[in-house]
């Protein structure tokens, strides 16, 4: 008998009997969670910044919308899925995509590749359709952490037209003012961390950072990312675009 | 309550008949069931969550890869936790000459976890080598060179004359 014949034949035995198993119910629930969530992540990134989305933060709970976005693809072809693990071009004709990634992954060594890296602008909760990303306002790139979930959002300057968090923790920094702001859904149950910086030209790049937990205290300890870490990534003056 | 989406069905089929082969694929690279139902379980999820976006030919790849992937994301979690790269001690024959079980998991557990999914996809799996490749974003000639290494290392542990007769017995 070689190694090889040695080898199959003990995989298959050790593994012949499985124990356990993943529950069907609870993938499609945290499924559509997830996908309800990053909608509503998006949007509610919007609506803090006071564009106007709507019931935004109320679209992250069980009865979200089971079709987000990505319903459009059902009516034709689908792109291609982000291969998780592996360098993606989540949107193809542009690099901004990839440097977005590529910006997040080198501040955040810790958290995973991006679900998502898409297109969008000031009305729009959700992604673009990827053709359409010469018209972005804004770039956003989802992730889906251990506690939750990480947003980042970078965008022009038309989107914002001059705002300022008047609600938030604020100082100047270098080339412009760094917010902090938490809070939490309408329920209670999820919470924001958000980290947003406005430069002196406008542009701008905010970062949020959900934790599932019952309250603000809980949700702090959980936190995966730090404030410092996330203020680096957020004054990176990579994280920026123009118009092609 | 939202509307259940179009596509949903085929997700449920495709979990009825994937679910059994992938935890037997995360158990090889984990070593562990309950860590290996987590990691499919996370996969699923995610699977939930791109499977409007997944080329209809390319799901079972898609899949195997999400979870060879999350796996990889646990293993290092584990590694912070515990030092889990020793290498498993070697069996001997016991006192009267049977040779004690040999325990592959153990032996598995003495590699990288990039070498134990070498090893799950091409063996378990019965993947071919550019199948692998593609599954580990790894060129085709690394995956011939870590597959060599890998068996070298577990017929360090495991292809004694001993364990190759027991392992027949076995049968």
């Amino acid at each position: 008998m070689t190694v090889e014949q040695l080898v199959r034949d003990q995989l298959e035995r050790a593994t012949r009997e499985v124990v356990g198993g993943p529950d069907l119910a609870t993938s499609i629930r945290a499924g559509r969670r997830r996908r309800a969530t990053r909608v509503g992540v998006a949007a509610a990134a919007v609506a803090v910044l006071g564009l106007g989305a709507v019931g935004a933060r109320a679209l992250g709970g069980d009865d979200a919308p089971a079709v987000a976005h990505d319903a459009r693809v059902a009516d034709g072809p689908a792109p291609a899925a982000p291969a998780p693990g592996a360098p993606v071009d989540f949107v193809p004709g542009t690099d901004v995509d990839d440097t977005m990634a590529a910006v997040v992954a080198e501040h955040l060594p810790t958290i995973p590749a991006p679900d998502d890296v898409y297109p969008s602008d000031g009305k729009t909760a959700g992604p673009l359709p990827d053709s359409e990303f010469a018209r972005a306002q804004d770039w956003q790139a989802a992730y889906t952490t251990d506690t939750g979930g990480f947003l980042v959002m970078m965008g022009l300057p038309e989107e914002l037209g001059g705002w300022r968090c008047r609600d938030c923790d604020a100082h100047q920094v270098s080339s412009g003012t760094l917010y902090h702001e938490t809070y939490s859904t309408d329920d209670g149950r999820t919470w924001w961390f958000g980290t947003y910086f406005v430069g002196d030209d406008g542009h701008f790049v905010n970062a949020f950072e959900s934790v599932q937990a019952p309250d603000q205290q809980s949700a702090a300890r959980q936190r995966q990312l730090s404030d410092s870490d996330v203020e680096g990534l957020v004054e990176d003056q990579r994280l920026s675009f123009s118009r092609p | 309550m939202g509307r259940t989406p179009a596509w949903e069905g085929a997700y449920r089929e495709f979990f009825v008949a994937r679910q059994r082969p992938l935890m037997r694929t995360a158990y090889a690279i984990l070593g562990s069931w309950p860590a290996a139902e987590d990691a499919v379980q996370t996969a699923f999820t995610q699977l939930y969550v791109h499977w409007p976006r997944i080329q209809p030919g390319a799901v079972d790849t898609y899949a195997r890869r999400t979870v060879v992937h999350t796996c990889f994301r646990m293993a290092r979690k584990q590694g912070r936790e515990t030092a889990t790269d020793r290498l498993p001690e070697r069996h001997v024959a016991g006192p009267e000459g049977r040779v004690e079980t040999l325990d592959l998991m153990q032996a598995l557990a003495g590699l990288a976890p990039k070498a134990r999914a070498v090893v799950a996809l091409r063996f378990l799996d019965d993947l071919p080598v550019a199948e692998v490749a593609l599954v580990l974003d790894l060129p085709e000639g690394t995956v011939k060179s870590q597959t060599a290494r890998a068996l070298d290392r577990l017929q360090a542990v495991l292809a004694t004359p001993e364990a190759i007769e027991g392992a027949r017995r076995d049968r």
